[in-house]
């Protein structure tokens, strides 16, 4: 893959054109994920609102009808409840992997199995989240690119 | 054929047969075959496995009062069931619910194993994954 980037002051907005001649599942991530950067999700940190761009987020939680939405280093809360999430974002690579979380796949680093059909979602920040056995089936086919990407 | 695999279905066919075997004696009145405990333990095993599933579906956070709560359920059931059928008249309590520990411990040990193989698939699609990025 051949990347080019040029620089032009009389740009006003970043334009990306992707030459490819079949639009297999690299190019179909490569425009999930360019999608994701411009995705941004309303979320509020201390009374105050931010915008976060969907591909900063890791994961997304509900914890006591409230949603946290996780990123590499900071925590926000969400208006928006993980249902509404889950179906705005599966196109952008975010997979169910509890009843109560969503991941973004592309900050999974590894898993490794525990005890009473649960898998350890190692993140590429190092953080650690469960993965529930009835998802693990989601996981691969995000994993494969055949659902969410 | 992968082991956990081997193992479930030697387990089940046994099953299956000695209560198919059961069923047969019980038609024909073939009282050396007829044995109820069959049809007991096989109602226990259905009540464990939807007490199991619907434990499941709740998705506790604690994995430990949720594995507590696996093996509470199934030595409740069979006690339940010993009283119930008198099966302590022949066998009692303690070895019961150590036999539920054991039979615990090993679909314990063969869900980790294939686990185990699921986690190492989902690695290499990982790493298959990371190394198409870069």
């Amino acid at each position: 893959m051949k990347i080019k980037k040029q620089q032009d002051p009389s740009c006003p907005n970043i334009e990306i054109t992707l030459r490819y001649a079949n639009e297999d599942g690299k190019v179909k991530r490569i425009l999930s994920f360019l999608q994701s950067v411009e995705m941004q999700i309303k979320c509020d940190i201390d009374n105050a609102e931010k915008m976060i761009s969907v591909a900063d987020i890791y994961y997304i939680e509900s914890v006591d009808k409230k949603t946290f939405v996780y990123l590499e280093k900071s925590v926000y809360h969400t208006d928006h409840r993980l249902y509404q999430l889950m179906d705005d974002l599966k196109e952008y690579g975010f997979v169910q992997i509890s009843k109560s979380c969503i991941l973004n796949i592309n900050a999974l680093d590894s898993i490794k199995p525990l005890f009473n059909s649960r898998m350890e979602a190692i993140l590429k920040n190092g953080e650690k989240v469960y993965i529930n056995r009835g998802y693990l089936s989601q996981v691969k086919k995000a994993l494969r690119g055949d659902e969410c990407i | 054929m992968h082991m956990k695999k081997f193992i479930v279905n030697m387990f089940a066919t046994t099953g299956i047969s000695l209560i198919l075997l059961a069923t047969i004696a019980l038609f024909f009145k073939a009282e050396y075959l007829y044995i109820p405990t069959l049809f007991q333990t096989l109602g226990a095993n259905i009540i464990i496995h939807l007490c199991l599933m619907l434990l499941h579906k709740l998705e506790l956070k604690y994995p430990i009062l949720e594995m507590s709560l696996d093996i509470s359920i199934v030595i409740i059931t069979l006690i339940v069931f010993g009283a119930i059928f008198g099966w302590f008249s022949s066998t009692p309590v303690w070895i019961l619910t150590i036999m539920s520990v054991i039979m615990y411990g090993i679909s314990l040990l063969l869900n980790l194993m294939s686990m185990k193989k699921e986690a190492e698939e989902i690695n290499t699609l990982i790493q298959r994954r990371n190394k198409k990025s870069n």
